[in-house]
């Protein structure tokens, strides 16, 4: 019986997230200095859809950030997610995505996301041709100097025909205005625009061979402005960003929370004087509701020597297990001098919002206000040797909520009971950690541990000492009501002493060596610790994590792979024992003028330990792909990506639930002209997918064919560009077709000031049920002013 | 006779063009005035003018100039109240340089990899075999060398006597045929200071002005060896 309700239960989880496929195609390399965009494609049941996380770290660093989008924030089958822009010597990111649907989370990557993350590597240096000789280097040009353009080619005189010579600036041919002298060419400008200026000189050898250069950058300051002129260093940005949209749909309850406008500020302001220096961050949006948690983000700090402290919202750090990952609103402060530091945190984790009202007596849950209060004293230096303690308390407060909203009191002769809709926790994590760092930090290793009290319901307050000891048969040396403040001790407190199910720990090791990134980790979470005041934690589990990361020959064949175990029940209080033991391998061979070349594979297996298994999964996935830059036209450069992926998930239990295989190719094409400044963006997927298990299904396809035209006018200051989006999917309901067009142009009227608008038209027509489906209509503006 | 005319005008043009030179260097970045001599032709250099051989170059009061050669091989900073003449010979791949300073003072960054690079005065050969240093040479022929990197070779060319001159040291050649070598004791503030007007590649500075995430700005300044 109890076999059948677990396969039910896997049966019904299995179904309802087969209804909604999410996929992702990770870009072969990030862009240097500039953000770069990721692309979530979900096909399917969009409507079972929740919220989407994406966590994203910095190779290297421990801590996932993230970024959350709820239902009403994801309105088109392609969600775009932006990594910051990223200099060296930083390597890349790593990062996945959650994906909450009713009463389910799918990632990507499938498996073990944390340790088994996407990674995507900085792009490497501009490919050099060789045998030109920029004269003046100097690419920072002042706003009253004249801007100079002086190449010799000297060691290519013999070579170049120099008649054939092109001069081309921002993509522009400027050859008439420059003087050519062989080997000598220079242009020059007087007053210059302010702004950013590309080079590049183009020509064909004795022989017939075309040649460029490389691509040479200059800055042309700007004139002084007012800010330029204040008695202290200002700098920062504001961001507009707001969305009209308008959805046309025959199912009024689907469209309701798509056909939402909406509109953001962002304002960031940096200033320094001497030793005081100042920083804010507003985040105003008009998704702010006093009914959801915060939308909204005003952070003021403050920095002199020896402290800093910072007002509302900020994400302080005391470590994995204590204080990480969480918005605390409030104020927090850091004071530090030498080898010593002391730093301190108070605020609110959640803000109250009530439930809601369904009849005068039925209400949904609401939420509590969630305070927390963090310090922590550390001792050594980041460079060498550093040991920290500290403790961290989160409490719910009752008060801030009504009491319909948590409890619901049954009041009637028969029925006298209450039923707990939401409980307010208790929680306080006492931890300390310990790191050391050798060899300019390319080696270190370090652990942390940290140990908790948790109280998962205190509606009925602190127990009196005798209650405890008859509840829990134990004995204890003081009077819980005398500790009420630290922590309400009553029957749902976990645990009431101490023990090995309560702490976490963790070892780790980092170490550069040889060209080698090496990852070490070994991490235990018993059963009963928690935190509110971190991250996610996977409870009662063992998780051990080895990944090594090898670039060779100059950056030009990087190599990845790891082993990631993770195995729980420590306690041994559940009835089965799980592990997942998931590896990979990834490379990237690129050769300079050669064609690039990526493989990879992931193969994962999700096992219990009964004698005839209930749990026994495995799954692979192989991944190969390639690409090249060429010149496929007399006037244009092509970059052809091609890649394929080739899946297999497999239910190896008596009742082989699902046995999915998925193949998927897709090819990509980036064009860009060299007459013209104009370039192409074409891309086409093909995914096919069965599941020949119990509840399989026959062949499912996922199509995508996408077209990305941008122009450039005036001198890069205003780029009109053009994209068009099919997607056609299969699935429970056959044949359905979105469709996504959007024109718009990027205006760069001045050289810190960028607008952004665009016409969006999204499509979704439904074979089977013509009743789901909709067209949205969206006005999109982004205004940016950087200063 | 029309015929003869044009046929004597096509071989003078024909002759121009073959004789005409390639230029050898570019004004990189000047300030005040600076007269450039070219043949019988005199005019005011600017920023980007290309320079050829047998140029002479004549420094007013507060000003400077860059010079930098085509092949990437020295850059050479020209003081105030300097007269100089530009000349270079093509050897293969190499272009080696020479200058004739007839008074004034000039500053010399040298990749020697590239070629020779020979510094004339009326009484001095010095050649430079390293990287940096001062040459100054006065009314009476008199020659100050002063090497701040690596080592210039100088010789006396009345008297014919060598002296190599590492990096710390000064060398004195007179016009009476003495060459004195000894620890460069200080040097000229205005000098030091001049280097500072290089522009930031040709002092091996890398300066690179980044963004934050949050739009503050950071300056990395690396000095490359």
């Amino acid at each position: 019986m109890k076999y059948v309700l677990i396969l039910l239960l896997l049966g019904s989880i299995y179904t309802l997230y087969a209804d909604l496929i999410p996929q992702h195609f990770p870009p072969v390399e990030l862009n240097r200095g500039t953000e770069t965009i990721l692309q979530l494609n979900l096909t399917g049941e969009i409507e079972s859809l929740e919220e989407i996380i994406f966590h994203y770290r910095e190779i290297g660093k421990q801590e996932y950030k993230e970024v959350s989008r709820d239902r009403s924030e994801i309105r088109t089958q392609d969600i775009h997610f932006r990594l910051p822009r990223i200099y060296p010597p930083a390597n890349g990111y790593e990062y996945f995505f959650s994906i909450r649907i009713i009463s389910e989370t799918l990632t990507l990557p499938e498996y073990q996301p944390h340790n088994n993350p996407y990674r995507i590597f900085i792009s490497t240096a501009a490919q050099s041709m060789g045998g030109f000789i920029l004269l003046n280097p100097d690419t920072n040009v002042g706003a009253d100097d004249d801007l100079v353009f002086a190449l010799s080619f000297y060691n290519l005189e013999k070579v170049i025909d120099a008649s054939t010579i092109r001069i081309l600036k921002n993509g522009m041919d400027i050859t008439r205005l420059a003087t050519i002298s062989s080997p000598l060419l220079v242009y020059t400008e007087s007053q210059p625009r302010a702004g950013n200026f590309s080079f590049q000189v183009k020509a064909v050898t004795t022989d017939g061979k075309p040649i460029e250069s490389p691509i040479w950058r200059y800055t042309v300051a700007s004139k002084p402005t007012i800010i330029d002129q204040l008695p202290f260093d200002l700098s920062g940005s504001a961001v507009f960003t707001s969305n009209l949209r308008n959805v046309s749909s025959d199912n009024s309850s689907s469209s309701l929370d798509r056909d939402r406008n909406d509109a953001s500020l962002r304002l960031n302001v940096n200033t320094r004087h001497d030793w005081l220096s100042f920083r804010s961050r507003l985040y105003l949006s008009s998704l702010e509701s006093s009914s959801k948690q915060p939308v909204n983000r005003y952070s003021f700090g403050f920095s002199v020597p020896y402290f800093n402290l910072n007002l509302l919202d900020s994400s302080p750090n005391y470590g994995t297990y204590l204080l990480s990952n969480k918005n605390v609103r409030g104020i927090s402060a850091d004071l530090h001098y030498n080898y010593l530091s002391f730093k301190t945190t108070y605020g609110h984790l959640a803000r109250a919002v009530d439930g809601k009202t369904i009849t005068d007596s039925t209400f949904t849950p609401g939420t509590f206000q969630r305070y927390t209060f963090a310090s922590k004293l550390d001792i050594g230096s980041d460079n060498l040797f550093k040991f920290g303690i500290g403790f961290a308390k989160s409490k719910d407060r009752m008060d801030t909520l009504a009491e319909e909203y948590y409890l619901e009191r049954h009041i009637t002769e028969a029925d006298t009971s209450t039923t707990v809709l939401i409980s307010p926790k208790d929680n306080i994590v006492v931890g300390s950690d310990v790191r050391l760092a050798l060899d300019n930090q390319r080696f270190v290793m370090g652990a942390e541990i940290a140990t908790s009290l948790y109280n998962n319901n205190i509606i009925d307050g602190v127990m009196d000492l005798d209650e405890i000891e008859e509840y829990f048969d134990v004995e204890l040396p003081f009077d819980p009501s005398s500790v009420h403040n630290i922590i309400i001790i009553n029957r749902n407190i976990e645990p009431i002493l101490p023990n090995r199910g309560s702490i976490a720990y963790r070892l780790y090791l980092n170490w550069f060596i040889a060209g080698n990134f090496l990852n070490l980790s070994y991490s235990e979470v018993g059963a009963s610790f928690r935190s509110l005041s971190s991250g996610y934690l996977q409870n009662d589990a063992r998780i051990i994590n080895l990944s090594d990361n090898v670039s060779l020959f100059n950056n030009q064949l990087i190599l990845d792979a790891g082993i990631n175990f993770v195995r729980d029940n420590l306690s041994d209080q559940k009835l089965t024992t799980t592990s997942n033991t998931n590896w990979y391998l990834q490379s990237m061979l690129r050769l300079r003028n050669y064609p690039y070349m990526r493989m990879g594979y992931n193969a994962n297996t999700f096992t219990d330990d009964l004698d005839t298994p209930v749990i026994d999964q495995s799954a692979g996935t192989f991944n190969i792909g390639t690409g090249y830059q060429f010149d496929n036209l007399p006037f244009s450069t092509a970059l052809v990506d091609l890649s394929m992926n080739i899946s297999s998930n497999r239910d190896r239990s008596q009742t082989e639930i699902f046995d999915l295989s998925r193949n998927s190719l897709q090819l990509s094409i980036h064009n860009t002209m060299r007459e013209i400044p104009l370039t192409t963006r074409f891309s086409v997927t093909n995914t096919q997918h069965k599941d020949n298990g119990f509840n399989g299904f026959d062949s499912r396809y996922y199509r995508s064919f996408s077209l990305r035209n941008q122009y450039s006018l005036f001198e890069h200051r205003v780029r009109p560009f053009f994209n068009i989006r099919f997607n056609t999917f299969s699935g429970d309901q056959d044949s359905q077709l979105s469709t996504f067009y959007e024109l718009g142009t990027t205006y760069t009227p001045l050289p810190r000031t960028t607008i952004n608008t665009s016409l969006e038209l999204s499509d979704y027509n439904n074979r089977d049920f013509t009743e789901n489906d909709y067209s949205i209509f969206t006005w999109k503006v982004n205004i940016a002013q950087r200063f | 006779m029309k015929q003869i005319l044009l046929i004597a005008g096509l071989v003078i043009l024909v002759s121009t063009f073959c004789l005409a030179e390639s230029p050898v260097a570019l004004t990189l970045r000047m300030k005040g005035d600076i007269l450039l001599i070219r043949g019988d032709d005199e005019s005011s250099l600017s920023e980007g003018t290309p320079l050829i051989n047998q140029d002479i170059l004549n420094s007013q009061d507060d000003s400077f100039a860059f010079i930098k050669f085509i092949d990437d091989g020295a850059t050479l900073r020209l003081f105030a109240n300097t007269i100089l003449t530009i000349n270079t010979e093509r050897e293969e791949e190499k272009l080696n340089k020479s200058s004739f300073l007839r008074i004034g003072n000039v500053f010399l960054n040298v990749n020697s990899r590239r070629g020779n690079y020979e510094i004339e005065t009326p009484t001095t050969v010095a050649s430079v075999k390293g990287t940096e240093g001062f040459v100054e040479a006065e009314d009476d022929g008199t020659t100050y060398v002063v090497t701040l990197k690596s080592v210039f070779e100088v010789e006396n060319t009345i008297s014919g006597r060598k002296a190599d001159v590492p990096a710390g040291y000064t060398c004195k050649s007179s016009p009476n045929g003495e060459l004195e070598v000894y620890q460069t004791e200080e040097i000229n503030e205005e000098w030091l200071e001049a280097i500072e007007d290089m522009p930031e590649s040709e002092r091996n500075l890398l300066k690179i002005e980044l963004l934050n995430q949050e739009d503050e700005r950071r300056t990395i300044e690396i000095e490359l060896e």
